[in-house]
This record gives structure tokens, C-alpha cells and sequence, in this order.
């Protein structure tokens, strides 16, 4: 049974997003699907969480979006990164890394 | 989020709401068309997608919640949420609400009355840039001051007013007295000012109709009969009809002709009085036939208000007039027959002073600014205690509702949202509260007028709130809303989820309540006896005033007044009249006896001069008596007793006649209590003094003359026809059995006597007392009225903390009861917590009263602030009534059926 994003894992639920947006400009569906495609299932996005993730990140000048129509004519939202955004993400990487090597010594040694 | 983008989203909310369903909406189909791809049916795809999202709206809304929109809509939802609540506890929310309404409406209607007697400006253009000139330095001759304190003669006005261009736009004169007026058949009496040309011109008053008079409309003595109504008495007395102006009527019998009508509201610079009828001053010997003078330096009487030029402060205006005013001043001692040295000093110190003059004169807003002020300190705490009683209902219902909080804080709600639906709960009940409270305030506020004030004219004062009371009430119920909802609002918002839902019947987590509740009960129970403490005081005060000793026997006397003078009679007239009159109405039937006086006694009137008696050295130059001018019967008639000689007959009633009465006052100052009957006295002192000489031929008891709890002094009472310039008449009239019964005989023989002279003021004596006493039973009946309320609140809460204690030690009492404790130890436990708890509220309360005392010690009459009675009384009393309210839970303790108890858990 694939892991659920829960709150406690906002943080890492903006992380996510961010960069999976660095390639691409993408609408909230196609993040989801990325995210469970690229974990190979593990991480599933609480579809519930995603949408005011993204727009808490848009309110914070992380990511833009634009609205275009889809092929069947439906208004679709695609968010892309800032160019603050992706200081950000570089920034959050960064940290992830530290923090990921912090804790995967304390499991080795500790 | 940029400022601009959310008060962008606040102008969007519809847009933004459409946006983020379109995302979803897209989403969704998306997301079904995948599972359809993998072969589900559309339906169980639609499901399943939908599932997968979670609540369509809930997320959308959830999707903006950093939006003002959505925090907004977020509060409807509390709101609706509150409502449904509410609904569901109306008992609760019919309690909650009442009290408030009641807190609220107590406050709207006092500040709606401060609004109007105290803070209101003249309706006139920028009233701040008036100003009242005084001259509070001493003066020779002749003064009349009806209270503003600013008495000039015609000639120093017209000499400020040439000289002061620099300074004033212009300055106005302006004086009232009342007037016979008679329009086609109607005679009536009517408030009368007496203006300056320009007296319009500087207040900056516009004509409703036809036009206002100028300064060319008062250049010649007695040459300017022209007459500009109130709107009010327009209305009442014309019915608003526009013909008027071009008509005459008829002022103390001369016509004058109607050239406008003045805007409503206006009725000169006396505030919440009712002028009439306003007639350029150089009519004065015709509107106040007794007193012309009018170019007479010494006659001081008329009111000065100027209007500062736009930039002139009050300061620099006041420095200019020290410049101006003394060569004018001067002029003065040239009228000045041998002046003393010491008042030369004096006179040459004389300068004028200024007083902001936009709100002009009132004598409504001075009789009531100091019972106004107690009465809102006395709504500012009932509703304190209102607030305390609700936060107090809010904090038990909080224990009900743990369970509640703990489920809604479990399945993820913030705290912050839980206090946010909390306040918006109260705020809903402030809301319904402050709506009753306005409605409260409107059916009750003339009322309460009433009760403070006993001459209101409708006309002059709007007793109704008005959008500025409104905005105030909207602000102290909001602020009110926040006071008693955040504090349980914040303790509901800590509940501890785990007990909470483990709990039965919120057993847990209960003790830091009991204590806050205990806490508040004490600060009601404490404010409350504040109030109590106040009523009783106010009440103590106005039963020394009605049971002062005037000296008169008021009972079963009737009294009116009658202005022969205005209706154009001679003095010897006047004397003739009086004295045919006094005969008639002696010989009506129900009538004992009679008597007349040229001072109305008990109306606030005083007249004095300074007298010398032969052996006598007054103490000061401004050493004297007070006078009146009676009739015979006077005494008898007020039931003044005589304690030596005799009062007067009617052979004294003669133009030469020189005897005089005096009063035992007087025989105490200027005959050390010897018998003076005999004596002689003269009015007036100095050494070469013409008046004649008066021999004392009784002595009459003394009794109040201006007031029922004026000084008493010296008096001297003297023939009334030989006062030279006679002018209204007062009437005593003392009957047997029902006075009110002779009251329509009497009207109908003064008209009998002369149809043309209007009867007015015709009432008993003691309704005259009671009029005196009007805004201190208003004052005694109110604070008696809102310390109930006070009182009733917080015995309520105190009875709410006391059941809820006993509710939640049901089972301790059942154990004690098991365990051999009888039905009245498990009552006295509790009494003696009620008592403990009252003891502790009143006696941490008592120091408070004490030092708060002081402040209404100027406003009581025969008790001091710090009575000892009336302090423990009224603590014993709330004592009692807290014992009472704790007896019930008490004996609901007592009855606890020990197996039903410990069964219960």
C-alpha cells in the first residue's frame, strides 16, 4: 500500500511540487500523476491537499499560473515556477539533502 | 499575498470561487477518464475520483483559504453555524440575549440623551467659531443675570461691537422674557428674544421663510415693530401657514408685523429651551414695559455672542479685548455717582472673558450634566455586569460543550478557527442584543427624559437616537460581543481532547472554570453592590428633600400667575385689579383664603437689596436682605406662621403705605432676636440715602423662598402696591378639600375679571415641589432601577455557579449522605460556600465604594457618601439576596438520593 502525504509532510508536499514544476509548466492533475509516477507509487499526493498547497505557493510568489483550453475546450490552470521559485526549490533542496544524509547516518551509526 | 491582491480577491470573490471549481472540475473529469481507461465504469469512476478529491466544495473553499474571500465565507459559515446553535439553546440564547438587550438598551438611552442635552453643538454654521463674552467683574447699578453669566448694558455692547471688527465677524445681543401675545382671538403667553440687528447675521441662521431681521431693522427706539417666529411656534400656533408673513399680531398689545419664520430647531443661543418669537431690541420699553433703560450704562442684561473671524483663536480674540475693552469700561465711571475707592480698584481691575459659545446656553444641559454623567458610569457598569453574566452563561455552556470542541478539534479543525466560531457565536448574540437594545432605546429614551426634566418643549429636543448614538451602540455591542465571548471562547478553544472525550458528561477539567466563574460572580456581585449603594444614597438624598421643613404648609394650596403689565395696564391699574381679584377669588366657593406676591415663592427667584437699620453696622457693602412685595392673607394663605406683631390687612394696601414685615432671620441679624416690632428700616445704604423710612410691624417664621433647600435669609416683606414697577402677579390660593376641583373655578373667574390676561403656570404647590424635585426623583428612581437590574444579574450568575458546583458534587453528596451526613450539613456545606463567596465579593467591594463615594457627594442632600448605614445596609441586603439565590441549589443538594447518586457514574 503506497504512503499517503499527510500534513505533517506539507513541507516536503511543497517541495515536491516546486520540483516537479522546474521542467515544465503543468496542471495540478498532470502533479499528481508526475509525483506517483516518478516515486514509482510510493508517495501519492493527498489530491484534497494539492490544490491549496498550490495556491499558498502562488500567494507566495513561488509559481505563476495561466489559464489555456484544453482540447476538449475545457479552461485549464498551469502553474511554472517563478524565478523565485526555483531559488527556493534550490534552497529547499539543499536542506532536504542535509537533513536526508543527517538522518540517514543517525540510522546507520546511532 | 500582496495587500493589492487581497483586496483584489475580496473584489473578485466570485471570479475566484468560479476559478478554483473550473480547476477542480477539470480535475475530477480527468482523473475519472483515467479510471475509465483502466475499466471502470463511468460512474464508479466519477465515485472514485470524487473520493479521491475529497469534498468538491469543501476543497475549493479549503483551496482559497488564504483568500479574504474565503476567510469571509468562512465567518458566513460560523455564522449560519452560531445561528443553528443559538436555535437549539433558547433558553440560553433568550437569557443571553435579554440581558444584553437590556445592558444595551440602558446605554443607548443615556447616551442618546448626553447626546443631545450635552454634546450637541447650535444648529448654526461652524458654532465652534462662537464665543460668550463675560465681564464677571464687579459692576454698579443694575443686574440681571438668568444664569449665562454675561450681563452687559446696550451702550458697552454697541461700543464692543463697533470696536471689535478686528477680531468678531460681529458680535450679537440678544436677552428673553416671556410676552402676552395675542393673534386674532388667541391670547397666549410667549418666549420672547430680544435681538441685536445682526444677531442673525453672526450666528449665520438662514430665513426658512420670508426673511430675518438686520441691523437696519434696529435703529430707532420703540421704531421697529417687526417680529420673526420659531418654526415651532409657527407650526403649533399657525399651522405652518406661509400667510402669516406679511400679518400682524399683537405683542403686550402692540402690533407688530411677521416678516419671516426662522429654520427649525433654531431657537436663538439658549439650547433645549423654546423661543417664540425673536423682535429687534430697540422694541425693549415696549416688550418689557416695567424695565426699559435700554440706553442706560448701568442697566447690565444683555447676552453677548461674537463670532471670531476664520484664524482667530479664543486667545488671541481674548488678548485683543484686553486692548479694546478698558477705555470702554471707563466710560462707565462717568454715570458713576461717587464711586467708593475700594470699588474703583476693583472696577479698574474689570476685563472680559471668553467662553466657547457653540453650544450656547442651556439650563436644561446644566441641571442635568452632573446626573447625566453618574447615570452613565451607573450604565457603563450594568453593562459590564451584563457582559460578565453572559461570558459567565458562555463558560457553563463551554463545559457542556467540550465534548463538542474535543470532536471538532479531533477531526482536524484549528484552534483558531474554534475561537473564531466561538466569537462570531458571541458576536451573533451581541448582534440580536444590541438590535433589542435599540429598539429598547427608542420606545424608552423620551421617557427617561421625562423623568429627568420637567419643562421639555417636543419641540427643542429630539429624544430619539441618532445615527451618531447608533455607531456608538454598534461599537460597545461589537466591543461587548469580544469581551464576554473571547475569554470563554479561549478556554473552550484549550480543551483537552483526550479527556474531554473520555469524560461523561464533562466531569473532567473542570476546577479552573469554577474558580473563573467564582472570580466573575465576585466582580458582578461587587459592581452590583456599587450601584445599590448609589441607588440608596440617591434615594436617601431625595427623601431628605421632600421631607425638608420649607417653613409653608403647601398642602391644599393652588397657585398661578397672571402679567397685567403685558396686556397694557397701569400700575395703579394693576393695584386695582389685584386687589379685585384677590376679593373674587376669595369668595369662591372651596376657597379658604388668598394671597398675591410679586416674587413666586419656591421658583428659583430671588430679589434683594441692601438695607440700613438704624444701630445696626453691616458687616459689607454687599451686605442684605432678600424682599418680596405680598398682598394681606400672604401668610396665612402658605401657612407661615406670625411670631410677633402683625402681618398686613388692607388698610396697608396703599401706594404710601410704610409698613413692613420681617422674618425671624432678620430679627436675628439686625435686632439680635429683640423684639423689633416698631423699628424702623431703609432700603439702600450709604450716608445720603432718600428712601423713606419703613417701621417693622411683624414677625413672621421663616420659610424657603427661592428653593426648598436654599439658605435661609433676612427677609422683608413689604406692601405689594407700593412696588413702582409692578409686573407679574403670583396667586396663592389656600382651598378646602379637593384642590384639584377649584383649579377650573379659578380659571374661569380670572377670565371673568379681564378675558384679555392669559392665566399661566396654574397648579398646586405641590406639584410646584415636585417639579423641584423633578431630576432628583428622576435620578433617585432610575439608579433604583438599574441597581435592581445590577443586583438581579448577579445573583443570577452567583445562582448559576452554585447549581453547577452542586451538580458536579452530586456524587460526593451522595457519599456523605451514604456515609451518615443528614440533609442539613450537605445544605450548610453549600450555604457556607455561597456565604463564603458573598462575604469575599462584598467585602473586597466595601473599600471600593467607600473611596468611589466622594465623587457623588456634591449631588446629595442630607446624607454623606459614606453613610454607615446605608454602606452596610446595602451590603447586608445583596448578602441576603445571594444567601437567597443559594438556597435553592442548597436544598437541591440536600435532597440528593444517595443510591440515584452513586449509581449515576
Amino acid at each position: 500500500m503506497p504512503r499517503v502525504l499527510s500534513k505533517p509532510l506539507q513541507g516536503s508536499l511543497n517541495l515536491l511540487i516546486l520540483k516537479t514544476l522546474a521542467n515544465e509548466p503543468m496542471h495540478g492533475y498532470a502533479i499528481t500523476n508526475r509525483i506517483q509516477q516518478v516515486s514509482g507509487d510510493v508517495l501519492q499526493v493527498e489530491e484534497g491537499s494539492l490544490y491549496p498547497a498550490l495556491h499558498r505557493l502562488e500567494q507566495d510568489g513561488l509559481i505563476s499560473s495561466e489559464w489555456t483550453l484544453s482540447e476538449t475546450n475545457r479552461r485549464v490552470r498551469f502553474y511554472k515556477l517563478t524565478a523565485r521559485g526555483k531559488r527556493q526549490l534550490e534552497a529547499e533542496t539543499e536542506d532536504w539533502e542535509k537533513i536526508n544524509a543527517a538522518i540517514a547516518k543517525v540510522l546507520r551509526f546511532a | 499575498m500582496g495587500l493589492f491582491r487581497k483586496i483584489g480577491n475580496l473584489i473578485r470573490g466570485e471570479e475566484l470561487h468560479q476559478d478554483a471549481a473550473d480547476e477542480l472540475t477539470f480535475h475530477l473529469e480527468a482523473r475519472a477518464k483515467e479510471y475509465m481507461r483502466r475499466g471502470m465504469s463511468e460512474r464508479e469512476a466519477r465515485l472514485a475520483a470524487q473520493r479521491q478529491l475529497g469534498n468538491l466544495t469543501y476543497t475549493a473553499e479549503e483551496t482559497a483559504s488564504a483568500d479574504v474571500v474565503a476567510w469571509l465565507d468562512a465567518c458566513r459559515r460560523d455564522l449560519k453555524l452560531a445561528a443553528h446553535v443559538l436555535r437549539k439553546a433558547p433558553v440560553f440564547g433568550t437569557m443571553a440575549a435579554l440581558s444584553l438587550a437590556l445592558g444595551i438598551g440602558a446605554n443607548t438611552m443615556v447616551f442618546t440623551v448626553l447626546k443631545h442635552v450635552v454634546l450637541d453643538s447650535l444648529p448654526v454654521p461652524h458654532p465652534e467659531r462662537l464665543v460668550i463674552l463675560h465681564n464677571p467683574g464687579p459692576a454698579e447699578g443694575h443686574v440681571s443675570d438668568d444664569g449665562m453669566g454675561s450681563s452687559f448694558s446696550y451702550p458697552l455692547y454697541s461700543d464692543l461691537n463697533h470696536v471689535a471688527g478686528k477680531i468678531f465677524d460681529g458680535i450679537g445681543a440678544r436677552y428673553d422674557t416671556t410676552v402676552t401675545l395675542v393673534k386674532t382671538d388667541v391670547i397666549s403667553r410667549a418666549h420672547c428674544e430680544l435681538v441685536s440687528g445682526n444677531y442673525f447675521n453672526v450666528l449665520g441662521v438662514m430665513p426658512w421663510r420670508g426673511r430675518l431681521l438686520t441691523p437696519d431693522d434696529n435703529r430707532n427706539p420703540g421704531g421697529h415693530p417687526l417680529a420673526v417666529l420659531s418654526y415651532g411656534f409657527w407650526q403649533r400656533n399657525f399651522g405652518g401657514d406661509e400667510h402669516v408673513i406679511g400679518q400682524t399680531v399683537r405683542i403686550n398689545t402692540f402690533p407688530y408685523l411677521i416678516v419671516g419664520i426662522a429654520p427649525p430647531r433654531f431657537h436663538g443661543i439658549k439650547m433645549h429651551s423654546s423661543m417664540d418669537i425673536f423682535v429687534p431690541m430697540m422694541m425693549k420699553a415696549q416688550i418689557m414695559p416695567t424695565e426699559d433703560r435700554l440706553f442706560d450704562r448701568l442697566n447690565h442684561w444683555a447676552n453677548l455672542v461674537g463670532r471670531l473671524k476664520p484664524g482667530v483663536t479664543m486667545a488671541q480674540a481674548q488678548a485683543q479685548l484686553g486692548v479694546i475693552y478698558p477705555p470702554l469700561r471707563d466710560q462707565d465711571l462717568t454715570v458713576i455717582k461717587s464711586p467708593e475707592p475700594e470699588f474703583l480698584k476693583e472696577f479698574s481691575k474689570n476685563k472680559l472673558e471668553l467662553t466657547p459659545g457653540g453650544k450656547g446656553y442651556s439650563d436644561l444641559r446644566n441641571s442635568l450634566q452632573e446626573p447625566l454623567r453618574f447615570l452613565s458610569v451607573m450604565v457603563g457598569i450594568v453593562l459590564l455586569i451584563t457582559v460578565v453574566n453572559v461570558a459567565n452563561l458562555l463558560i457553563a455552556r463551554g463545559a457542556a460543550r467540550e465534548r463538542e470542541m474535543a470532536v471538532r478539534l479531533s477531526v482536524g479543525a484549528g484552534r483558531g478557527a474554534l475561537v473564531r466560531q466561538l466569537l462570531i457565536e458571541s458576536l451573533l448574540l451581541g448582534a440580536i442584543g444590541g438590535m433589542l437594545g435599540i429598539a429598547l432605546a427608542y420606545v424608552a429614551t423620551p421617557a427617561l427624559l421625562h423623568m429627568l426634566s420637567s419643562d421639555l418643549s417636543s419641540a427643542s429636543i429630539n429624544a430619539h437616537p441618532d445615527g451618531f448614538v447608533l455607531l456608538m451602540t454598534a461599537l460597545i455591542t461589537i466591543s461587548a460581543g469580544i469581551a464576554f465571548g473571547l475569554l470563554p471562547a479561549l478556554h473552550s478553544a484549550r480543551t483537552d481532547m483526550t479527556t474531554a472525550m473520555k469524560a461523561e458528561g464533562g466531569t473532567g477539567h473542570t476546577g479552573g472554570r469554577v474558580w473563573l466563574r467564582r472570580f466573575l460572580v465576585a466582580g458582578q456581585i461587587g459592581f452590583s453592590l456599587l450601584l445599590l449603594t448609589a441607588a440608596m444614597l440617591f434615594t436617601a438624598s431625595l427623601w431628605n428633600s421632600s421631607h425638608v421643613n420649607t417653613g409653608l404648609k403647601t398642602a391644599q394650596v393652588v397657585t398661578f400667575k397672571v402679567d397685567p403689565v403685558d396686556a397694557g395696564y397701569s400700575q395703579a391699574r394693576i393695584h386695582a385689579f389685584g386687589e379685585e381679584l384677590r376679593q373674587k377669588l376669595a369668595a369662591l366657593p372651596g376657597v379658604q383664603s388668598v394671597g398675591l406676591a410679586n416674587m413666586a415663592v419656591l421658583e428659583g427667584n430671588d430679589w434683594g437689596r441692601n438695607i440700613t437699620v438704624p444701630g445696626y453696622t453691616p458687616r459689607s457693602r454687599d451686605e442684605g436682605v432678600l424682599m418680596n412685595a405680598v398682598s394681606p392673607q400672604f401668610f396665612e394663605t402658605l401657612g407661615i406662621p406670625i411670631r410677633q406683631g402683625r402681618t398686613f390687612v388692607d388698610s396697608d394696601m396703599a401706594t404710601a403705605s410704610t409698613v413692613v414685615v420681617v422674618n425671624t432671620a432678620f430679627v436675628k441679624r439686625y435686632f439680635r432676636n429683640n423684639n423689633p416690632v416698631g423699628a424702623h428700616l431703609q432700603f439702600g445704604g450709604g450716608s445720603g440715602n432718600k428712601n423713606p423710612m419703613l417701621t417693622i410691624a411683624g414677625v413672621v417664621a421663616d420659610s424657603e423662598h427661592s428653593g426648598l433647600r436654599a439658605k435661609i435669609q433676612p427677609f422683608v416683606y413689604m406692601p405689594y402696591v407700593t412696588m413702582p414697577d409692578l409686573g407679574a402677579l403670583t396667586f396663592y390660593i389656600r382651598t378646602r378639600g379637593d384642590e384639584n376641583g377649584v383649579m377650573d373655578t379659578i380659571r374661569t373667574a380670572v377670565r371673568k375679571a379681564d378675558h384679555a390676561l392669559p392665566i399661566y403656570d396654574l397648579k398646586t404647590m405641590d406639584q410646584l415641589i415636585a417639579e423641584n424635585l423633578f431630576a432628583e426623583r428622576g435620578m433617585a428612581i432610575l439608579s433604583v432601577v438599574f441597581a435592581g437590574l445590577a443586583v438581579l444579574l448577579a445573583i443570577v450568575g452567583l445562582y448559576g455557579v452554585v447549581a453547577y458546583s452542586v451538580s458536579r458534587r452530586r456524587r460526593e453528596f451522595g457519599i456523605r449522605m451514604a456515609v451518615g451526613a443528614d440533609r442539613t450539613r450537605v445544605l450548610g456545606i453549600v450555604m457556607k460556600e455561597t456565604a463564603l463567596l458573598g462575604l469575599a465579593s462584598v467585602a473586597c467591594a466595601l473599600p471600593i465604594v467607600l473611596a468611589t463615594g466622594r465623587l457623588v457627594r456634591s449631588a446629595l442632600y442630607g446624607v454623606q457618601p459614606n453613610d454607615p448605614y446605608i454602606c452596610s445596609g446595602a451590603a447586608l441586603l445583596l448578602f441576603i439576596a445571594a444567601m437567597l439565590a443559594g438556597l435553592i441549589p442548597a436544598a437541591s443538594a440536600a435532597r440528593t438520593d444517595p443510591h440515584v447518586a452513586l449509581r449515576a457514574e
